[in-house]
């Protein structure tokens, strides 16, 4: 087993966009996420090139445990990410990390 | 004189094996037809009526249309004795669901009756008169009349049961822009397969998914139709030598994802439909075209998903009664704002969701699709005036026109983002009831529709 996740090995053919709960769901299981970050202290994620969007969604589901287990700090001094393209992955990844942290809902007033 | 024997010879042979042959067709159209006929008695256990052909034969989105109380298909069977052979319907003026609720949900009606009462033989839809068509109304149209026609299909396979309607087609279609619209991804084209090509428009054909097919392939398929339809965007700018910023194709991906997303995830029947279509402006000024695109599923209404026995979310559906119940203690219904209304408009805010919470946090879909398209559209003194999207459940219409946008609010370390229109930015105070309205006509399910201007500030 390596520290590294490539997202490329989880596209799926043809897409050049990663959406959904329910691909999250996939990906963090099919790629063992949760296993890695218990065995390593550095975890490479690797974002491929030719992408459109990664939505925020996606992310949510696919880094909700370890997030929640690390916290924002931890999560981002564990997971490295690398960009192998040009599409640019944090918006949505901030956004995925705040809401899986937020505990309220907007009509929480 | 051998010459003549030899020719009388090989006619003879020729007309009888083309005798032959003709026999032979015709016993097997027989055989066809009395295969036909079998399975059709077997399919309708022995019944042959035509209510059990529609009990048994209807498609089922449309069975699910017709039977909807709510939607009235009933209202429109008349009972006047038909006479002539042909039955004409003039598209309204303005065919949408939005600006022309009334008539365009009385057309959809009254066609649809028509063609299942099975009493003309020809049935013209007369476009004369019509000088605008918006997509979600054409996309409601589309699916009605697909499912129509495989239903007399499946009926025309055996005499028994055959339709008495020979011919289904537009008429009058003179209008350049309904033509090409119709011809590129509407009824004409998607029925008859009668594309034809506009020098300003790809075609894009409607996209149909049933999410029960294959679970896992049903999670990837969004991520291919949304690639597909972003590509079709990016292809047609090509055309026109233009090329989209990353941050537009992003924003792009995510109303188009995540408006399948939710079309898909909140349907409670099988299907969603999406299609689009991308007019190029070619007049050399800062705008290059729009992008118009609808996306609907049939089944419970967004208000429909919270008020059901089978929404778990006890304590999600409590505090859209506790907000709600306000105006009912202050008496502020009216007939553009009920409950329906405003719990519609609640569940697109942040963290809302019908979805009990148990593995992490849902509901933030709709509101991420409502940013990317007014980040498409531009807000405030950079908001182009084309740009509009509206979301129609049940009896509500909501319209983004950029008169309001969302706002972000902060409690105590959490931020959210809300779209409350009003001005204060309070979701417990009353909405405009210009963009958030209670109407008469009930659709089915949800339709979400967009046009989006793509213009200088989109391009590389």
């Amino acid at each position: 087993m390596r520290n590294q996740i490539r997202l490329e090995d989880y596209r799926t053919p043809k897409a050049k966009i990663f959406t959904g709960r329910d691909r999250g769901i996939q990906v963090r299981e099919d790629s063992k996420i949760d296993k890695l970050e218990e065995e390593f202290s550095i975890i490479e994620f690797i974002i491929p090139t030719n992408l459109y969007s990664i939505n925020p969604s996606f992310f949510e589901e696919l880094f909700v445990n370890v997030v929640t287990k690390l916290g924002e700090r931890g999560f981002y001094d564990k997971f490295k990410f690398i960009n192998e393209g040009n599409y640019n992955y944090q918006k949505p990844l901030d956004e995925a990390v705040t809401r899986i942290l937020r505990k309220k809902t907007a009509l929480d007033i | 004189m051998k010459n003549r024997e030899q020719i009388k010879y090989r006619i003879g042979l020729k007309r009888f094996l083309n005798d032959l042959k003709r026999k032979n067709k015709k016993k097997e159209e027989r055989k066809q037809e009395q295969d036909n006929y079998l399975r059709a008695k077997e399919e309708l256990n022995g019944d042959l009526s035509y209510q059990n052909q529609i009990e048994k034969w209807l498609p089922s989105n449309l069975s699910y249309i017709l039977s909807n109380e709510k939607a009235k298909f009933d209202k429109s069977i008349s009972r006047k004795k038909v006479y002539e052979n042909t039955f004409k319907i003039k598209v309204p003026e303005i065919f949408s669901l939005i600006e022309n609720g009334n008539n365009s949900y009385k057309f959809i009606r009254k066609l649809t009756i028509n063609i299942l009462l099975d009493q003309h033989k020809t049935i013209e839809i007369d476009y004369s008169e019509c000088k605008r068509i918006e997509l979600s109304a054409q996309i409601y149209l589309d699916m009605i009349l697909q499912d129509l026609l495989k239903f007399i299909s499946r009926r025309n396979n055996n005499k028994n049961t055959q339709s008495k309607i020979r011919s289904l087609s537009g008429i009058n279609i003179h209008n350049h822009d309904i033509r090409k619209l119709l011809f590129s991804i509407g009824s004409p084209a998607i029925i008859s397969k009668g594309y034809i090509k506009f020098p300003d428009i790809i075609t894009y054909k409607l996209c149909v998914h049933n999410k029960e097919f294959n679970k896992i392939e049903n999670a990837k398929r969004k991520e291919v139709d949304s690639t597909e339809m972003v590509d079709y965007v990016i292809d047609s700018l090509a055309s026109l030598n233009k090329e989209l910023t990353g941050d537009s194709i992003e924003d792009l991906s995510i109303v188009i994802g995540e408006i399948l997303i939710n079309a898909e995830e909140h349907s409670t029947t099988k299907y969603r439909y999406s299609t689009g279509f991308f007019q190029k402006h070619e007049n050399g000024g800062e705008d290059f075209g729009v992008f118009h695109l609808a996306i609907m599923n049939f089944g419970e209404t967004i208000y429909e998903k919270f008020k059901s026995p089978t929404c778990t979310n006890e304590d999600m559906k409590k505090r859209m009664a506790d907000i709600s119940s306000r105006y009912t203690k202050k008496s502020l219904w009216s007939k553009s704002l009920d409950e329906e209304t405003l719990w519609t408009l609640y569940a697109l805010q942040q963290g809302i969701t019908s979805v009990s919470i148990e593995s992490s946090k849902r509901g933030n879909g709709s509101i991420q699709f409502i940013e990317s398209f007014f980040n498409l559209k531009g807000t405030n003194e950079n908001a182009d005036e084309v740009s509009r999207m509206a979301i129609i459940s049940g009896n509500t219409n909501i319209i983004f026109d950029g008169s309001y946008n969302i706002q972000t609010k902060t409690m105590g370390t959490d931020t959210f983002k809300v779209m409350t229109f009003n001005k204060t930015n309070n979701i417990e105070e009353k909405p405009d009831s210009r963009y958030v309205k209670s109407v008469n006509d009930y659709f089915p399910g949800t339709v979400i529709s967009a046009r989006i201007l793509i213009s200088k500030d989109d391009i590389i």
